[in-house]
């Protein structure tokens, strides 16, 4: 499947979620128009260059627009780490508090996608737990979930 | 003599030990990220808005305008010594500079780029102080159907002359206004597409998709590459230019100057067009175009110097109209929007501080940048040997924090999360992602504007025919757009594009 078929199946897919939504809303008049006409009009655009995307490259695109899948695979395999080791660091922060998160976060990223030795990922996730519990918390006055530590 | 006088209490204002602080930051910050290949100046931007919620609106814009055209500066470093473009506007500096490097001139190759910096970003900053009040009085004449009209133009402009082609940059101007529909409805007050998350009542958040599609996602796209750099040393009696390098410099210089302050104008990615134009030109007119290439002080005076005057020029919609017109002034709205500041018309009578205060803060930025760039630049090479596997962390933390730190909601982390993958993809997927930011921010006015403008004519359409104002944009609109249709339906070029092309 070339490049430009996969956008335009996103495009697509995009356009027709809030097409469908936009016809919940109201429409009010000319003179007073409601909330509905503008995304219906945008969304009805972006699922034409979508189709018209896809169209396009019906043949499964230029050979310069192919995508390569078993390259982009593996491409997408370190980005995928750190997206998943996010997901789970947003999940956990406000349970476990800003500083353990943190330091768990920086080891994940450290130790599986940085492949540092656990000594140095230990070394710097500290460093960079701490130093930016102090910068934000202590110098910059915001407010980090304090989760385990609210009970000391 | 208004004017002056305005300036005199813009340099009281910038003048302060904390706003000059402030702006060396944001100067060094802005250097550091230029000279770092996979951190722009939007990322720079973007990991520096935390820092400053604790400060003023004034001495916050002045510390990330100088991150911004820091950026400019940096970004040649990289591209001269080590023909690694640090900056995207600084591509077309790797030909000439680096093999000015190679001959053993890179010291004057950056000097020379610095110098033309340093005039091309003044006469930007005084096109900025003279040109904005003028546009800003006549944007308060303005009503809601010619705004949209300007508006309108100003997405067929950034999709014609972005980076991408203008089928591939619509559909995600498209997005970039549909996410902004997201929310409570300011006029009716009905819920769109909330689906009952509360968290979605005051729409999505600028930050969380900024930091998210621009931070995150080039971060991510970084982590691919395995970067190996050879750093060619530079020793500080190098940098001084002969007398023929001089010479030759002015002129690139002089029309680079130009160039880059009126393409800076237009929306789309002016900066690196214009230093691809400059480069061009200054092909076309040398005497022996065929030595370009082979390390021509001109191939690197002319781009440095549009580049950087582009980026100044590319205020002076944000300050006058409050319409961002690249991704780095995107990304300085939603830090203003977020000190509260709303720029537009209206900036310069209401808050005259924070307009004056820029433009002087812009004088001294660039004194300060200049003394930054060459007797350091053999420091700021040396940042290129901290591994990337140990910044990206560092800049995925901040981007988190800074995000959370504006609600202290998790979900305007998975927000951030969720724009991150979304821009990642489209950068595989080769489109340009800014605009996507772009129509976010301006999305709500121009659909507001559209719908006080048949409120206004009690639903007829003749509003937008009977301004000559609006009518003039909606055709130039038009005529941008039908041109646009019939290039991608066209198989052949026509002969003068190829010329052009070729030239």
């Amino acid at each position: 499947m070339g490049r430009q078929r996969v956008a335009g199946c996103i495009f697509l897919f995009i356009g027709l979620l809030f097409f469908a939504d936009s016809f919940q809303l109201s429409w009010g008049s000319w003179a007073e128009p409601g909330p509905a006409p503008f995304p219906l009009a945008v969304s009805l655009l972006l699922s034409i260059a979508g189709i018209i995307k896809i169209v396009q490259n019906q043949g499964g695109g230029a050979k310069e627009g192919r995508i390569e899948w078993r390259a982009t695979v593996r491409g997408f395999l370190t980005p995928l780490k750190i997206l998943g080791t996010t997901l789970i660091f947003i999940l956990v922060l406000e349970r476990l508090g800003y500083l353990v998160a943190t330091l768990l976060f920086m080891l994940a990223l450290f130790l599986w996608v940085g492949r540092y030795r656990v000594w140095i990922a230990i070394g710097l996730s500290v460093a960079i737990g701490v130093g930016s519990w102090y910068f934000f918390e202590v110098i910059l006055k915001v407010q980090l979930p304090e989760g385990l530590f609210r009970y000391l | 003599m208004d004017v002056l006088n305005n300036l005199v209490y813009g340099f009281q204002t910038a003048l302060t030990l904390q706003n000059i602080y402030l702006c060396f930051i944001g100067c060094l910050w802005g250097t550091m990220v230029g000279v770092l290949p996979g951190i722009g100046p939007v990322a720079g931007i973007t990991l520096l808005i935390p820092a400053t919620f604790g400060l003023n609106a004034t001495s916050a814009i002045i510390m990330l305008a100088g991150i911004y055209y820091g950026a400019m500066y940096g970004g040649s470093t990289t591209s001269i010594l080590m023909n690694v473009p640090g900056e995207s506007a600084s591509v077309v500096t790797c030909i000439d500079g680096y093999q000015m490097t190679l001959k053993g001139r890179g010291g004057a190759a950056l000097f020379i780029s610095a110098w033309g910096s340093w005039i091309g970003g003044t006469f930007s900053v005084i096109g900025v102080m003279l040109l904005t009040p003028v546009l800003a009085d006549l944007a308060v004449k303005l009503g809601p159907a010619e705004m949209f009209a300007i508006l309108l133009l100003c997405f067929i402009l950034l999709a014609s002359l972005g980076s991408g082609s203008f089928f591939d940059t619509m559909p995600v101007i498209l997005i970039g206004l549909l996410v902004c529909t997201v929310g409570i409805d300011s006029q009716s007050g009905e819920q769109r597409f909330t689906h009952g998350i509360t968290d979605l009542y005051d729409g999505i958040g600028f930050l969380p998709v900024g930091m998210g599609a621009l931070g995150v996602a080039e971060v991510l796209r970084s982590t691919e590459e395995n970067l190996l750099r050879t750093v060619n040393k530079v020793r500080l009696r190098d940098l001084l230019p002969n007398r023929e390098e001089l010479r030759a410099s002015w002129g690139p210089i002089i029309r680079g100057s130009g160039l880059g302050f009126v393409i800076g104008l237009l929306p789309g990615s002016a900066h690196i067009l214009s230093s691809f134009l400059s480069y061009a030109l200054e092909k076309k007119i040398a005497k022996n175009p065929e030595e370009f290439g082979t390390g021509r002080i001109e191939g690197v005076a002319g781009p440095e110097t549009a580049n950087n005057a582009a980026s100044g020029s590319a205020l002076i919609p944000l300050l006058a109209l409050g319409i961002p017109t690249g991704n780095a002034p995107a990304v300085m709205l939603i830090a203003l929007l977020i000190h509260g500041v709303r720029p537009g018309p209206l900036l310069i009578s209401e808050s005259p501080e924070i307009f004056w205060g820029l433009v002087a803060s812009m004088y001294i930025g660039n004194v300060i940048l200049v003394i930054l760039n060459l007797p350091l630049v053999g420091i700021f090479v040396k940042l290129l040997r901290i591994p990337f596997r140990i910044l990206f962390p560092i800049i995925i933390l901040v981007c988190l924090v800074g995000t959370y730190s504006i609600k202290g909601s998790t979900f305007e982390l998975g927000v951030l999360l969720f724009f991150g993958f979304l821009g990642y993809v489209l950068r595989k997927l080769k489109y340009d992602v800014p605009p996507l930011i772009l129509a976010l921010i301006v999305g709500r006015t121009m659909e507001l504007s559209f719908r006080q403008s048949l409120m206004r004519s009690g639903g007829s359409f003749s509003i937008f025919w009977e301004s000559p104002m609006a009518l003039s944009f909606i055709l130039i609109a038009v005529c941008m757009f039908s041109w646009n249709i019939y290039r991608a339906l066209r198989p052949e070029k026509a002969s003068w594009e190829k010329a052009l092309e070729e030239g």
